[in-house]
């Protein structure tokens, strides 16, 4: 009896060992944001079309030929403020030569609110302002900022989380080259 | 208790169970554009945005937008599995809530059905010795003597 007692809390022993050896590997979700679950990054960016800011048809297919980073922001968010300057450069540094260029998403905001924003702080691109486009969605957006580098071939090669700068977004334009 | 009467308790018992198992699997529609499929498909995806919220019952802006593209698809005709697999094309499969049965996550489904199956086996095992254990009382040779016996000592008062 006293025997297959021993059994049975082995048996149990080892069940919840491996119980929490599971959960411990599967990794904590205490910070959800942690865990990048984003499959667009090396896939043929989506075909999307939509009218900007200024009412002007646009689709993203016809930035194919140059890089294109494309920007998730909304006016209320402190970093995406903080990152607009390196856009700014970033789109300068490229507009001679025309090799590459920026297009900002706005999260869920009006067209009147987005341009006011454009207008303070420079920036002279097309912005979409996404309150009825599945753009976010389309990109698997989960927060703000976030950024797709999208090749000459429209292939996504790079997200950017959180804000980014001038000199990342070259450094990864280089190492993609 | 007569065995009948036990009989009885446990039929009712498990129908009971049935019952209440077959009300908490009610079926959600899985077509039309009814706030019951909505919500019924997004309580099926986890706001990334939030720790341990569904997209059903998540304020996040993710989650709301992600509930306005489910409305958006079912009125365009998709069928639940093609919705859940466009989310899951896009943000992976760690954005359903009910795991695939591959890999690691077919664990949650094993579990259980590992687990029911041992308790099961368990109780049967009880059961089994119980009524062993019976047959062997019946076997003791109890004498109508003895068992008058007892009846008088337990109608004595105390």
């Amino acid at each position: 009896m006293r025997s297959r007692s021993a059994v049975i809390a082995g048996v149990v022993g080892v069940v919840v060992v491996a119980l929490i050896v599971l959960f411990v590997s599967a990794g904590s979700e205490s910070d959800p944001l942690a865990v990048d679950t984003n499959r667009i990054v090396g896939r043929q960016a989506p075909a999307l079309e939509s009218v900007d800011t200024e009412g002007r048809p646009f689709s993203l297919t016809d930035y194919r030929g140059r890089w294109l980073l494309v920007n998730f922001f909304a006016t209320w968010c402190t970093p995406c403020v903080a990152e607009h300057p390196q856009l700014v450069a970033f789109e300068r540094a490229h507009a001679v030569a025309g090799d590459a260029s920026v297009v900002s998403v706005a999260w869920n905001q009006s067209a009147d609110v987005v341009k006011q924003f454009f207008a303070e702080r420079g920036g002279d691109w097309a912005v979409i302002a996404d309150e009825e486009s599945d753009f976010a969605i389309e990109f698997a957006v989960v927060g703000l900022p976030e950024s797709y580098l999208i090749d000459p071939d429209g292939t996504v090669v790079h997200k950017f989380t959180g804000g980014v700068t001038q000199q990342e977004i070259e450094a990864e334009m280089a190492r993609k080259r | 208790m007569s065995s009948r009467a036990r009989a009885v308790g446990w039929a009712v018992g498990m129908a009971l169970v049935v019952a209440l198992v077959a009300v908490g699997a009610r079926q959600a529609p899985t077509e039309g554009r009814s706030d019951d499929r909505l919500y019924a498909l997004a309580g099926q995806m986890k706001c990334l945005q939030c720790a341990g919220e569904s997209v059903a019952g998540s304020q996040a802006d993710i989650a709301v937008k992600m509930r306005a593209e489910i409305r958006s698809q079912m009125d365009r005709g998709r069928t639940d599995a093609e919705i859940l697999d466009f989310f899951a094309e896009r943000y992976g499969e760690r954005v359903l809530l009910n795991p695939s049965g591959d890999g690691v996550a077919s664990l949650v489904w094993v579990i259980p059905v590992v687990g029911a199956g041992l308790a099961a086996a368990g109780l049967a095992t009880v059961f089994a010795a119980s009524a062993r254990r019976r047959r062997d009382a019946a076997h003791l040779g109890v004498s109508e003597e003895d068992r008058r016996l007892v009846d008088e000592l337990l109608s004595r008062e105390p």
